[in-house]
């Protein structure tokens, strides 16, 4: 435990300027398309089920402010794909596929507070992140291709913007490896490396607009980061 | 030919180096260019597939199926013979050379001062001595070049490999219906199913006509593609019809030949299930797996399933009949300008969209940016006179460009704008 501590407390005063933020994480998504009916339907659930499927983001930020904590800006990209089988004419799950696919966009801001770990060599890093999202998607059908909306009314894609919250905490791994994590601040400029959970709240609603597709939801999201 | 299998000929030929290296051979699809033909040398999996291109059934129907192999010698010209003979161990003395090997030429080597040329009948790179085929097989046979003495060591000799086998059919074929369309599943033949290069999915109504729009080009070497014309194998007769039929009647049937105009899907040898779109709900189709080498040797049909096309809902049409209204695909600013979905701007936009926007990935990203915005620029634009006009006037503008772009294409516009921006400027000069 003081070994620990006295290597943290070490590591904590010697690194490189940190610039930028790198993340990659996953989490459970379940879309709140269904809530546009206020339990009258569920079409999504009919379709692919009422469990939330992975959902993937990869995001960078700079940093643009350190003293009390650090404020980083950035922009986040996202992946999600549902698949479940269409259904027959007498409601049954039929052979063919069809698929929901989103990809949001973010720009965000996050406000990590890093210095609990510079003051007193505590690895653990507290941080709140606020964001505008976009989101395009679109829904294919039994062939792949984009589907139509059945009525005439075109195809099935569009896009939906929103906004994002989330609270989260990062484990610096730098204490369990200080050699490891010196060596990659010297060769690489990777000046720190975190595992993180993070309790992601998601309003993707085109901001209360009507015909929008409904993408909200609040999940958790598990990833890594490192700083440079 | 009685014991000649209903599949087709294959063959595939291999070529090694040379022996010696004052003689080089070099293989053609007919008579070279330097020797007064048109053949052209052929790659190496050309020259690997090209005994297939003339299957002994072609040889067999009264065509004339034949491998040019070119002959460069660059050694010193004589007054000597060079004797070539085509078979295996030729160069034996075990061997007895005018019985047991095919002799494709005698060519002097004061000959050499241009190409020699020798014809490979196919036939006999099966059979070198009788030059029968008569069965599905995979083996190699040998250009040999004696020097002088036909009976003596051989001067350079080039290998030749050929593969007539085809895999056997896929087996478990099932189907399943869906929306316009079938999924098929199979599994891999029991002999041969390691060599398969691809899988072809043959369909036909079922009433044995060919889909329209869903056929494709055979991936295996047909007979009419190899020999011009159909050959069809009835039990222990072949026969050759000189009239091109691609489509025989008999159509998708277990055990027959496949034929190329039931080609419905063609996958890799790795998969064993594909989806064939574009059917027709409600109508009863026929479809058959069958397996292809890399040789292009195909396979005969496997065993047919039947399976009729039904509607199904996605999760667009899904959430659509729930209530969901979620914007569909609407020129929303064009539409509330011009006040109707139909009319001709909108008409003009909407093909634009469909024929520049969504056929490209930033095209596409725009369209999704532009319905995500769109409906609330419309509605803003709709309850408001002054907004109306003020945004009729750049799509009035727009609209006879995209008119001009759609009837003339990309090429046929810039070379109308070059061809204004040139008058103009020739106008402007002469003043």
């Amino acid at each position: 435990m003081i070994a620990t501590l006295v290597a943290t407390l070490m590591l904590s005063q010697f690194y490189s300027p940190i610039s930028w933020y790198t993340e990659v994480k996953a989490g459970s998504y379940y879309p709140g398309i269904d809530d546009e009916f206020g339990g009258s339907a569920t079409p999504y659930a009919d379709i692919f089920g009422d469990s939330g499927r992975p959902a993937y983001r990869i995001s960078f930020e700079y940093r643009l402010l350190t003293g009390f904590g650090s404020l980083y800006g950035g922009v986040g990209l996202g992946f999600f794909h549902a698949s479940g089988n269409a259904l027959a004419d007498d409601g049954s799950k039929s052979e063919d596929e069809t698929g929901l696919w989103v990809m949001p966009a973010a720009l965000r801001v996050s406000y990590r507070m890093d210095m609990f770990y510079t003051w007193w060599g505590l690895p653990l890093v507290p941080y709140v992140r606020a964001g505008l999202l976009y989101a395009p998607w679109w829904i294919t059908d039994s062939d792949g291709s984009v589907a139509d909306w059945g009525d005439g009314s075109g195809s099935a894609r569009g896009a939906t913007s929103g906004w994002e919250a989330a609270l989260g905490l990062s484990l610096l791994l730098d204490v369990f490896e200080p050699e490891s994590a010196r060596t990659m601040d010297h060769e690489w400029g990777i000046n720190h490396t975190y595992v993180f959970a993070e309790y992601n709240h998601m309003v993707l609603d085109g901001f209360g607009s009507d015909g929008t597709l409904i993408l909200s939801d609040d999940h958790w999201f598990f990833g890594l980061a490192m700083e440079y | 030919m009685k014991n000649l299998p209903s599949a087709v000929f294959m063959l595939v030929i291999i070529a090694s180096l040379p022996v010696s290296a004052q003689f080089r051979f070099v293989p053609y699809d007919g008579v070279p260019q330097d020797v007064g033909g048109s053949g052209e040398a052929l790659t190496d999996i050309d020259f690997a597939r090209f005994p297939g291109m003339a299957r002994c059934m072609c040889d067999e129907a009264g065509f004339d199926p034949t491998l040019y192999l070119a002959v460069y010698y660059d050694g010193q010209l004589e007054d000597t013979d060079v004797y070539f003979y085509l078979g295996n161990d030729c160069d034996s003395d075990a061997v007895a050379i005018d019985e047991q090997c095919h002799q494709l030429a005698v060519i002097n080597l004061s000959d050499f001062n241009r190409t020699q040329v020798l014809e490979i009948p196919i036939n006999y790179l099966v059979d070198p001595q009788e030059g029968v085929c008569s069965e599905y097989d995979s083996g190699s046979s040998t250009v040999y070049a004696f020097v002088g003495d036909k009976n003596g060591a051989a001067t350079a000799t080039y290998a030749i490999t050929y593969d007539t086998k085809a895999p056997g059919p896929p087996e478990e074929v099932a189907a399943v219906p869906g929306e316009d369309g079938v999924s098929i599943s199979w599994s891999p033949p029991e002999s041969g199913g390691q060599e398969v290069d691809y899988y072809a999915v043959l369909c036909m109504t079922i009433d044995g006509s060919p889909v329209d729009g869903v056929s494709d080009e055979a991936p295996w070497n047909d007979t009419v593609g190899i020999c011009g014309a159909e050959i069809t194998v009835d039990g222990t007769s072949v026969t050759a019809s000189t009239s091109v039929e691609r489509c025989p009647e008999g159509g998708v049937q277990e055990g027959a030949q496949p034929s190329s105009c039931h080609v419905c899907a063609v996958v890799t040898g790795t998969s064993n299930s594909v989806r064939i779109s574009g059917l027709e709900n409600g109508r009863g189709y026929v479809f058959g797996v069958v397996a292809v080498d890399d040789m292009l040797n195909a396979s005969v049909i496997s065993a047919t399933v039947s399976a009729t096309p039904e509607p199904t809902t996605d999760f667009a049409e899904h959430y659509r009949q729930s209530g969901g209204s979620a914007s569909g695909d609407y020129c929303f600013v064009a539409t509330a300008v011009f006040g109707d979905i139909d009319s001709p701007p909108v008409k003009v936009l909407r093909m634009f969209r469909d024929r520049y926007l969504l056929t490209n990935g930033p095209g596409r990203t725009f369209v999704a940016w532009y319905y995500a915005n769109g409906r609330s620029w419309a509605r803003w634009v709709e309850g408001n006179t002054f907004m109306r006009i003020a945004a009729a006037i750049p799509l009035i503008l727009v609209t006879p460009f995209v008119a001009i772009l759609l009837v003339l294409g990309l090429w046929g516009t810039a070379l109308l704008l070059f061809s204004a921006v040139y008058f103009l400027r020739t106008r402007r000069i002469s003043r």
